[in-house]
């Protein structure tokens, strides 16, 4: 591989990068490449010294994911940063992935039945109403009011375990990424 | 060399490769293939990460032949954080070497 094609996989790898990052990236192997032609070395030499560019890549996105994940703390960024450090093992994508994506699948079903729950409270509420003169002294208004408030506690308290879960995961994935850190991600399997 | 026994080390030898002086991303790949085997694409994720964590500083440089060079050099926090390993390397680095030679079952 010269020099040319190698920036350019490279480039096309770390599509989703920030431009300054990635033009700061870029150049560090821009860099590396002209030093190591200084030396006399060829450029099929120095690619292949340096390692598959896909690869690289992928060392390069999950250390920027896990970065942003820190910083932000949402559900995306989270799942973003989960997702770039199973790109680096089989073993996550095959034993880790279906977990991951069963516990938000299961979270995300009981956030929505709790909001179900707010909503069938209204429902009771407003029927209750027409149906005052039937039913004594408005309860079923009060029953309707009651159930909505707790279906609308219900569902916060599920917002707040998804966030704390999502928390966990960024903690559980840089834990991962330490492994490869701590190496440096050597490129070899 | 098993793959495990380098993954572990390498921070550990970029951080006192650049304790002895900055050192530019070719330069550090070069010395660092001379003792250990890698590939000289996986230093940069790594340097990368290193600055961000304040272990080392950055600052570009103008040379006679080639591109500016990109420097690198270790802050004091990073230095400490060098000790930190190598304490960590010596204490592990001894303990396997007890146990590979024997020694544990005479004491």
């Amino acid at each position: 591989m010269n020099k040319k094609a190698f920036l350019q996989q490279l480039r096309k790898s770390l599509n989703g990068i920030p431009k300054d990052d990635l033009e700061d990236i870029l150049y560090d192997y821009t860099e590396h490449i002209d030093s190591a032609l200084e030396t006399g070395k060829s450029e099929e030499e120095i690619t292949r010294n340096l390692g598959s560019p896909k690869r690289i890549a992928k060392q390069h996105r999950a250390e920027f994911y896990f970065r942003e994940a820190d910083k932000k703390g949402t559900t995306g960024s989270a799942f973003k940063a989960i997702l770039a450090g199973i790109g680096l093992s089989f073993f996550s994508i095959v034993f880790v992935l279906p977990l991951i994506i069963s516990l938000y699948a299961v979270l995300i079903s009981i956030f929505l039945s709790f909001i179900s729950v707010a909503v069938a409270g209204l429902v009771v509420a407003v029927a209750g109403f027409f149906l005052f003169p039937l039913l004594p002294a408005l309860a079923g208004v009060l029953i309707g009011i009651g159930v909505t408030c707790l279906g609308v506690l219900l569902t916060l308290g599920t917002a707040w375990l998804i966030k704390i879960v999502s928390l966990g995961m960024v903690s559980y994935g840089k834990a991962n990424i330490g492994i490869i850190k701590k190496s440096g991600g050597i490129d070899n399997e | 060399m098993n793959i495990q026994f380098k993954k572990g080390v390498l921070e550990l030898c970029v951080l006192s490769l650049l304790y002895h002086g900055e050192m530019y991303g070719y330069e550090l790949t070069s010395k660092l293939s001379e003792a250990i085997s890698i590939s000289d694409g996986t230093i940069y994720p790594l340097l990368r990460r290193l600055k961000n964590e304040g272990y080392v500083t950055t600052y570009l440089s103008e040379s006679n032949e080639g591109p500016p060079r990109k420097y690198y050099r270790l802050t004091q926090t990073g230095t400490d954080y060098k000790e930190q390993l190598i304490t960590e390397w010596s204490a592990l680095s001894a303990g396997v070497n007890k146990v590979i030679e024997g020694r544990l079952e005479n004491e």
